[in-house]
């Protein structure tokens, strides 16, 4: 029933036949049947560049990961789940200080989103379960985490041994898990900073801010050795780092060959997949880079011979958010013949690339939210600035996650700086990330056709 | 009560005191409601600290549609409403406005007051944890904002005018605590709603003169006979209870209910606890103020707060809880969802959530959800 799906996801016919019992088993418990397997198809066909190779790789980890949560209490001793916007490398370096068999580290919001969401489009019940359970709807909770609370207290996915939660990017994360904790037992660690930079220090900050997360990071690694029995490893942390900074640079020069190129070479709807291996701990770190590898080639070669998703000379645009459920989105952009160049966080901006002082592994992660969007609004706005005016668009679609505390404010300033600062038109749009019920590809068309419009005119007329 | 009087007609004239003030060039330090803001040190400065606190009004929240989207927080938005719409006249004659960071809806109102009004801002971060590395950092803060009050005013902040003025501050919450303890008898002399506006002008009035109202107050309730048995008790908390936000203490007042204890995160002035000066002052300060404060919702773990809440209720001998919140401020809407299972297992008493966006349109379905709430609970008494 599901071979051509996953053959679309680069499983080889070996692999479908091995894993057989174990995708049985978990799309059994997930409800995924015939008519979705169909709509899988139909939707990677249809939003996706799934010729490329890499792609196709990408798909595949995130099928796997699917696979591998679902059964994840049943084959692994204990489970560890975390997810976006918790960084990368604290997970991994825990990830990686324990035994595959024993130990299964997951980010089950992203994971059940870029997999039931993006390629199968049946998120709503995650999402109804989340409201039901603790998220109520019309309160602008995160869908994120609406999905993941849903699908634990569905039993779709196990309930983990210990959740580990970023709490300076909003409340949201934090006092989900919060409930998760005094409703359901789970014990929760997190990692905490604060967000207190005056505006006018970006990009400097505050020594002991950074200390202050550093000493967050070693009470979070202390968590998990009591509640887990593991330390880190210096090899860990070692694997970590070096992993990391490869894929992310990979990643980093494919997207400034992607967003200095025209035509535009590949839809941005295909990079959701590739750029959300930022912040899930996944032990296949050869395979990641594998496929990352090969889809930056492909790209290249779509490059060399002009190839693109778009016309080339189409006006191009940077969009403020990514959506990770819904890939139809951002298709509809480029199909109105707006060039997405880069979309946010896709690009890492030279203030997070700075140097600092710290070496001890706990205070380098807490360096971290000081050198990014975290540090403050002004931060915020000035990163989207530096996107835009690296890849030298031609406008800003100001897209906003209605319930995202941290993006969702900076949309007025980051919209005036930019049409103060570049002279370029913005759009803004509200919209949502992670739920796929409230706004769709056909409602915000009309506004972007217009924008795409503008844009246009504005183009010939300069070029005149 | 005739100190209430007096302390009303000098709330009606105080904003032309504080003209007065500024004028004679003595600063005027706005300051983010939420519990973290020592005003002994803005005192200590020579400075007159005043606390941004209105509420209640749709339109400055209209307003702010054009700043920020509506799903930040209310009270938020109606603190960059009040600021823009610039028909309140505190919000546009503060020199400083102080921003203790708690959690992202008020950091938003210092981002818009920095940007949109082009106001000077200083923050200071508070952490959303309780152990010793969060202390260190928001002592770290504390002494940031020492540095800049000195900066700001000119003046260097010296440990006896410290100590004045945390006697000052100590004396006004010793007696707003003994004001608010003559609520846990059988018959308040004052109602909740009193209370609250007696709170609420904290705030804003002269300290010296606050301090001898609330002295003639507390005489005067004393003094006054019991009035016979009042209505179901009731403990109200959430996020924030803003100055002219008074609609829920009305209709449950009105409803026959007596609110007899409030928790709130902002706008309610915290009292039970004073700065015990102690060794190094500044850690004295931050003792009360961060450790011994009862954290918000946004604080990890929580439960501090749940445990804190269950033992007021006992404390004041509650008969009900009204949890009421602003619309979009996540943490207590999650954080009453699992609340209730709690007050339900340690004292199986009610609770009625609520919720506002300051929209007129909400007020009667708001009173018919008080009134049945109140003869849910005068039923379950018998009474």
């Amino acid at each position: 029933m599901y071979t051509e799906l996953l053959k679309l996801c680069s499983f080889e016919a070996d692999e479908i036949e091995r894993e057989r019992p174990r995708i049985d088993k978990a799309f059994k418990i997930l409800g995924i049947g015939g008519e979705d397997i169909k709509r899988g198809e139909n939707r990677i066909n249809q939003y996706l560049d799934i010729e490329l190779l890499g792609v196709r790789k990408f798909l595949g980890i995130w099928m796997r990961e699917l696979v591998n949560l679902v059964l994840a209490k049943e084959e692994h001793d204990k489970v560890v789940y975390s997810d976006f916007p918790m960084e990368l490398r604290p997970l991994m370096s825990m990830m990686l200080s324990t035994d595959e068999k024993e130990v299964y580290f997951a980010v089950p919001g992203q994971t059940i989103n870029l997999t039931m969401g993006q390629i199968f489009d049946r998120l709503t019940p995650f999402l109804e379960a989340g409201e039901e359970n603790g998220l109520p709807p019309g309160s602008a909770h995160c869908g994120l985490y609406q999905t993941r609370l849903g699908a634990m207290v569905k039993g779709v996915i196990p309930f983990p041994d210990l959740s580990v939660i970023a709490s300076y990017h909003c409340d949201q994360p934090s006092e989900a898990e919060q409930l998760l904790h005094e409703v359901y037992g789970v014990p929760v660690a997190y990692l905490d900073s604060c967000p207190d930079a005056n505006w006018g220090d970006f990009p400097k900050y505050n020594d002991y801010r950074a200390r202050y997360s550093g000493t967050q990071a070693r009470k979070l690694f202390q968590t998990f050795e009591e509640v887990i029995g593991h330390q880190i490893t210096e090899e860990a942390i070692r694997i970590t780092n070096r992993s990391n900074a490869k894929y992310r640079l990979t990643f980093q020069a494919m997207v400034e060959n992607i967003g200095h190129a025209d035509p535009q070479p590949i839809s941005q709807a295909s990079l959701a997949h590739a750029f959300f291996l930022n912040s899930m701990p996944t032990r296949d770190i050869e395979g990641k880079q594998e496929a990352l590898e090969i889809l930056a080639e492909e790209v290249q070669q779509r490059i060399d011979e002009g190839k693109g998703v778009v016309e080339k000379g189409a006006p191009g645009v940077y969009c403020t958010a990514t959506i990770s459920v819904d890939p139809s989105i951002t298709h509809m952009i480029e199909q109105t013949g707006l060039a997405i160049r880069v979309q946010m966080p896709f690009w890492l901006s030279p203030y997070v690339l700075t140097k600092h002082p710290y070496t001890e592994w706990a205070d380098m992660i807490g360096v971290g939210p000081c050198l990014d969007v975290p540090h403050s609004c002004q931060a915020h706005v000035t990163i989207n600035l530096e996107n835009a005016k690296a890849f030298n668009v031609d406008g800003v679609i100001n897209f906003y996650p209605y319930s995202c505390r941290e993006w969702a404010p900076t949309m007025m300033i980051t919209k005036r700086t930019v049409e103060k600062e570049l002279g370029i038109p913005v759009l803004v749009l509200e919209g949502d990330a992670y739920d796929t019920r409230n706004y769709s590809a056909g409602q915000l068309r009309t506004r972007i056709e217009t924008f795409a419009e503008l844009l246009r005119s504005a183009k010939a007329a300069k070029a005149a | 009560m005739e100190a209430m009087k007096r302390l009303s007609d000098h709330l009606a004239t105080r904003l032309t005191e504080l003209t007065r003030i500024k004028d004679s060039g003595t600063k005027l330090v706005g300051y983010a409601p939420g519990g973290y803001m020592p005003e002994e040190l803005v005192y200590a400065s020579g400075a007159v600290p005043v606390g941004l606190i209105r509420g209640g009004d749709p339109e400055p929240v209209a307003e702010s549609a054009a700043y920020v989207p509506r799903f930040i927080d209310t009270f938020c938005r109606a603190q960059i409403g009040y600021r823009m719409l610039g028909e309140e006249p505190l919000y546009q004659m503060i020199d400083l406005f102080i921003v203790p960071v708690t959690d992202q809806n008020i950091k938003t109102i210092a981002d818009c007051f920095n940007f949109f009004a082009n106001d000077n801002v200083f923050r200071f971060g508070v952490p959303h944890q309780k152990d010793e590395h969060a202390f260190e950092y928001y002592l770290a803060g504390l002494h940031a904002l020492k540095t800049k009050m000195e900066e700001f005013t000119g003046h260097k902040i010296e440990n006896e005018r410290l100590k004045e003025a945390i006697d000052l501050c100590n004396r006004m919450r010793e007696l707003l605590k003994e004001i608010s303890s003559l609520r846990r008898s059988e018959s308040p002399p004052i109602t909740g709603y009193e209370f609250v506006k007696l709170n609420h002008a904290s705030f804003i009035a002269d300290k010296p003169v606050f301090i001898d109202a609330l002295e003639s107050v507390l005489r005067e309730l004393r003094d006054k006979p019991p009035s016979g048995p009042k209505g179901p008790r009731i403990l109200l908390t959430g996020s924030t209870l803003a100055m002219g936000d008074y609609k829920v203490l009305e209709m449950a007042e009105d409803a026959g209910a007596s609110i007899v204890v409030e928790e709130f995160a902002e706008g309610i002035r915290h009292y039970w606890e004073n700065v015990k000066v102690n060794g190094d002052i500044m850690e004295s300060i931050a003792d009360r103020y961060f450790r011994r404060r009862v954290p918000p919702a946004w604080f990890r773990p929580s439960r501090e707060r749940l445990d804190y809440l269950i033992e007021l209720a006992r404390d004041f001998n509650v008969d009900g809880i009204i949890w009421y919140q602003l619309m979009y401020r996540s943490s207590y809407d999650i954080q009453a969802f699992y609340f209730e299972k709690i007050l339900k297992k340690e004292l199986d008493i009610p609770m009625l959530k609520l919720e506002s966006d300051y929209d007129v349109s909400e007020r009667g379905p708001l009173r018919t959800r008080i009134e049945t709430f109140v003869e849910i609970i005068k039923a379950g008494r018998g009474s």
